[in-house]
């Protein structure tokens, strides 16, 4: 069942009327949430529910193991046993079928061939969510950030709530446990924000990221070594407004319906493509996987604690592991090294011209003044294209196609096929979005929130409607779905 | 041993207290909760209505999209009678005209989505020579290139 569908709609209206209705008695409306988020989930593949409430189940015990015990040793041994397990279900259903085939691959080179157990693995949608959000718990119980749950309900619902079931935010449990714990609310300023992110998220799915999907990236990818520049670069481009508004969109429309239903997540993107350096993109986008790789992978592996190698190395493995995080494949390793090489580089650039020209008496020199309008610009360029060259490999789907793309750069004779005025427009209106008010949605919701049931209705209605009608029919899976 | 602090043993008798008006309900909760309760049911009473609202809207404009979901369901009695009903409201709204609406913004837009550089930057010469019809021949067929690229809906990988 995927948001932008009537399906969807029908569902999350019943499951609004009745969640709200049961507001008076607590347990009652999680036991319903649940539920609904396991039939959400079963819609896939009812063979998964049980993975899931299993590794729900497992992370609850593990927790409340945590809570019963004060020995320092013993917890350590219990936080490193649930993490190794929820990695093991997530490094069985994602990675198995990679590792064998590239320690297939080293076999055959070393000459050393051997029947290798291949199995046919489904991949469980949301796997790589569910899992971090696993080990969220464990690790936030382990770190007394939340104290160990009583409630199995509301350890299930923290780790399956539908929402943010199959592409995130990944939720943090310190963040989300206790407003289980709260009365249910739903103030008008709630109102505002969840129709606003909603109509948002729809726009940029249904409409920006399924046409230039079906347009232009699908084919462009498909066979650049056809293409000219002017396809390969608008192609490019238009995969990374593509990626943003297909993951953004799912996650507004995510964090919309959690605000009606009366819970509040944070922000998972904030105009990534405006940022002046990788370091800042890594602060605006997907911000719930960046700051979990941070808090439970960076800072434990040392942060930037163990020296100028130590940051480096750590930078490095946290980006790498953020690739593989991504897909069981090659290129998205590369992509998550190449974020990590270039993280260091900016680090090191920066830092040799902070020791060129130290402030005085707290004063940057004119030297250093390189945080100015003019460097901000060549800043945003420059990482965008960064980003923009490492989208080429998450996209292409084997580095012989990544080549091949890189390589039709250099014909700038071909003619256009697949650029057209509209998908330009679409591009370049989707950028520009990236340099308004950050608060822009906000204003807008906050317009929202006052408007009576009589003009909201109509309002809504003709919005979906209108969002409908202009959508290319049909409607594409979400990207982040596969990881 | 948890013992009852004072704060909670005058919290205890207020409520004995006020046994009369815990019997009622409403006076044994907090103005704040009381404030609270009345914000989420006035805020759920309202989106409700504005849902209520929005389907009716969808039903009205999106008449082809519900014929469309209908059509997804089993066989059976209730189901049959169901898409009956669905392609009977469909065929009303398209008497009306009001179905048309959908058709025109989507060949509009698609119209849009196939315009080259060349129709879009040299669009009055085409008009002055007065071949109109022929750049219409040509978009109606464009339009075909819409439903090429779309996809359906696939289960999750």
């Amino acid at each position: 069942m995927l948001f932008p569908t009537l399906e969807f709609g029908i569902f999350f209206l019943i499951v609004f009327a009745i969640s709200w209705e049961l507001r008076r008695t607590a347990d009652l409306r999680k036991l319903f949430l649940l539920a609904a988020s396991y039939t959400f989930y079963g819609w896939w593949d009812w063979r998964f529910v049980g993975l899931l409430a299993l590794s729900s189940l497992a992370n609850y015990l593990f927790g409340r193991a945590l809570g019963g015990l004060e020995r320092d040793g013993l917890r350590r041994f219990i936080v490193a046993l649930a993490v190794i397990a929820n990695l093991s279900v997530l490094g069985f259903f994602k990675y198995y079928g990679f590792f064998l085939e590239s320690l297939d691959d080293i076999l055959v080179v070393l000459g050393l061939e051997r029947d290798l157990p291949f199995l046919e693995v489904i991949l469980p949608v949301g796997v790589s969510f569910f899992t971090f959000q696993g080990i969220s718990y464990v690790v936030d119980v382990y770190r007394r950030d939340v104290a160990a749950q009583r409630s199995v309900v509301d350890v299930c619902l923290y780790i399956s709530f539908f929402p943010q079931l199959v592409a995130g935010p990944i939720v943090r449990a310190a963040h989300f446990l206790p407003q289980l714990e709260e009365k249910p609310s739903l103030t008008p300023a709630m109102v505002g924000l969840g129709i606003t992110l909603i109509l948002s998220g729809l726009i940029k799915k249904m409409v920006i990221a399924n046409y230039l999907a079906t347009e232009l990236v699908d084919p462009v990818f498909f066979d650049p070594s056809v293409l000219g520049a002017v396809d390969l670069l608008v192609g490019v481009y238009g995969y990374a407004i593509q990626i943003y508004c297909d993951f953004s969109g799912y996650s507004d429309i995510a964090i919309g319906i959690a605000a009606l239903l009366g819970y509040r997540f944070d922000a998972n993107f904030n105009q990534p493509y405006r940022s002046a350096s990788l370091q800042e993109f890594w602060r605006r986008w997907h911000i719930s996987l960046s700051s979990w790789l941070r808090d439970y992978l960076y800072i434990p592996l040392g942060g930037s604690r163990k020296g100028e190698f130590g940051t480096y190395r750590n930078l490095f493995l946290t980006m790498f592991l953020g690739g593989l995080w991504h897909g069981a494949a090659w290129t998205f390793v590369f992509w998550g090294t190449f974020h990590g090489a270039m993280l260091g580089v900016e680090r090191y650039v920066r830092r040799r011209f902070s020791a060129l020209a130290p402030p005085v008496d707290g004063e940057p020199q004119p030297a250093s003044r390189l945080s100015d309008a003019a460097s901000w610009v060549v800043g945003v360029v420059l990482t965008f294209h960064l980003v923009c060259f490492a989208w080429i490999f998450f996209r292409a789907e084997s580095f012989g196609l990544a080549f091949d793309y890189l390589v039709g750069f250099g014909d700038w004779s071909t003619p256009v096929q697949h650029a057209t005025p509209f998908l330009a427009l679409l591009i370049a209106g989707a950028l520009a979005f990236h340099f308004t008010p950050p608060s822009l949605g906000r204003w807008i919701g906050s317009g929202v929130k006052w408007l009576p049931s009589p003009a909201l209705g109509p309002a809504f209605g003709a919005a979906v409607f209108f969002i409908w009608a202009i959508a290319p029919e049909g409607v594409a899976p979400f990207i982040y779905f596969q990881f | 041993m948890n013992a009852i602090t004072p704060l909670e043993m005058e919290g205890v008798v207020e409520r004995f207290d006020n046994l009369g008006a815990l019997e009622e309900g409403w006076a044994a909760l907090s103005k704040a909760d009381i404030r609270d309760e009345d914000m989420t049911r006035k805020s759920v009473a309202r989106v409700r209505r504005a849902f209520v609202v929005t389907v009716l809207v969808l039903l009205l404009l999106n008449s082809a999209g519900l014929v469309q979901l209908v059509q997804g369901l089993s066989i059976g009695p209730v189901q049959d009678t169901v898409i009956v009903m669905a392609e009977t409201w469909h065929g009303e709204m398209e008497r009306h005209g009001v179905a048309a609406l959908l058709a025109d913004i989507r060949a509009y837009v698609g119209e849009l989505v196939q315009r080259s550089w060349s129709d879009a930057l040299i669009v009055e010469p085409d008009l002055r020579l007065g071949v109109i019809e022929q750049a219409g021949e040509a978009h109606e067929k464009d339009r075909t290139g819409l439903l090429r690229g779309a996809v359906l809906e696939t289960s999750g990988s």
